[in-house]
């Protein structure tokens, strides 16, 4: 048992880094706006999948590995990382039960949510104004979870991760 | 089977406690200074993470400068040959200038410039948030960087080095929110601040009384106070002056000389101490 605990943490984990990586990947000037939340993506995944495993711990230290990575006031990330983390975990039967449509259009209202924390914090903090472009990311992220879900899902049934 | 996931109070309890967590990671970030020393510590922790990252970027462009045509390189070899006549042209008479100088300042009595050290450092290509905008370095304190290190390119300020891992440091730009460096106008001295103001073409001048003397394309170049950025290196250009009446001060903005949004190559500059003085 402890065996296939420790393993299926290997699992996430490289799901999880690579998330990381893709958020950070340098991306041409005009696609920038548009990068998706890989890493709330891959996250909400889990928590919807697994929430013994990942859930707002493991969330709020990728976040705040965000920051460090991408250089913003820390916690920033990291709050707003955690914020979505704690309300998927909180509904993760819900989620499971809906359509890929309706949790794809959950995830675009979810990561609104996250994109404004992120703003309102840097507003309150550094004084920030506002651009709609900075709700962007969530609707690729919702298109892309669209691809995301079937391709963790297979993940998840091919190496048997609980 | 697995354990139902029912701890409700449990899962709350853990929001809690990273919701306090954030409030004081981000307090002490914003409002202290020691946040420094962890920022460097973790840098250096994550920095693997940075270079995978960078990859792609990386062989991509060794791989566009194996398939780059004979032609294009003959091409570039005589712009670039060029361009050397022209700058060593230049550097004659900056010669002759320099040892004009140097006799002026003995016979003013003040100190002499001396070179300062400088080195080239490569932009890690790896993304940023628009709310902070700044560039990671591959050098760090291996080199000797250290934080508050004015940066520069070919034209201009870049910006200056706000934390320091092993072997990157990240430099904050001067288009950042929270940035601001003392200039002063090329044309008539006059001293002022620019701030960024978080668009990558735009900066503001900040309490510019009416009266001053300021017009369009004014070049703003550093003024050597505030003991970071020694004097004179090229900042901005004066794009827009507004004078409305019923605002306390002029409405100046103007845009960066450098490039900072397509930087490849930064110089880091090891200012003289007695030249910031």
């Amino acid at each position: 048992m402890a065996r296939i605990t420790k393993s299926s943490w290997w699992f996430i984990g490289i799901t999880l880094f690579i998330a990381l990586i893709l958020s950070i990947m340098p991306l041409p000037l005009e696609l920038k706006a548009f990068r998706p939340d890989w890493l709330a993506l891959v996250l909400i995944y889990w928590t919807m999948a697994l929430p013994h495993r990942v859930n707002v711990g493991v969330a709020w230290i990728l976040g705040f590995a965000l920051d460090i990575l991408l250089g913003t006031i820390l916690g920033v990330h990291a709050l707003a990382m955690s914020i979505v983390i704690y309300i998927s975990a909180n509904n993760f039967q819900k989620l499971r039960n809906f359509s890929i449509w309706q949790q794809a259009s959950i995830i675009f209202i979810f990561l609104i949510l996250y994109h404004f924390v992120i703003f309102w914090t840097n507003r309150f903090l550094i004084d920030v104004s506002f651009s709609i472009e900075y709700l962007y990311p969530a609707l690729t992220s919702s298109l892309f979870w669209l691809w995301l879900f079937p391709v963790l899902r297979g993940y998840r049934r091919r190496f048997k991760i609980r | 089977m697995n354990p139902i996931f029912g701890a409700g109070p449990a899962l709350t309890l853990r929001f809690a406690i990273v919701f306090v967590l954030s409030i004081v990671a981000m307090t002490v970030d914003v409002y202290t200074d020691s946040s420094k020393q962890i920022r460097n510590t973790l840098s250096s922790v994550v920095a693997p993470i940075q270079y995978i990252a960078d990859l792609p970027q990386q062989s991509i462009d060794s791989l566009s400068k194996y398939a780059a045509r004979k032609q294009f390189i003959l091409d570039e070899n005589t712009r670039l040959k060029n361009l050397q006549l022209i700058q060593n042209e230049k550097l004659q008479r900056y010669q002759m200038l320099l040892n004009e100088n140097a006799k002026l300042r003995a016979l003013l009595d003040t100190n002499a410039r001396i070179e300062a050290k400088k080195v080239v450092a490569e932009i890690m290509a790896v993304a940023n948030h628009p709310f902070s905008h700044n560039v990671l370095i591959d050098k760090g304190q291996s080199a000797d960087v250290f934080a508050g290190q004015p940066v520069i390119d070919e034209v201009g300020v870049v910006g200056q080095v706000i934390s320091t891992g092993n072997n990157t440091a990240r430099v904050i730009l001067l288009t950042d929110q929270t940035h601001a460096i003392p200039v002063r106008n090329l044309r008539n001295d006059i001293r002022a601040i620019v701030s960024g103001t978080g668009d990558i073409n735009r900066m503001v001048l900040n309490n510019v009384p009416h009266d001053t003397d300021i017009k369009v394309g004014d070049k703003l170049i550093t003024s050597g106070l505030g003991g970071l950025f020694p004097d004179g290196y090229p900042v901005a250009v004066v794009k827009e002056v507004h004078n409305d009446p019923s605002k306390p001060f002029l409405i100046v903005s103007a845009s960066p000389v450098a490039q900072v949004n397509r930087l490849r190559h930064v110089l880091l500059l090891w200012p003289d101490k007695k030249d910031l003085e």
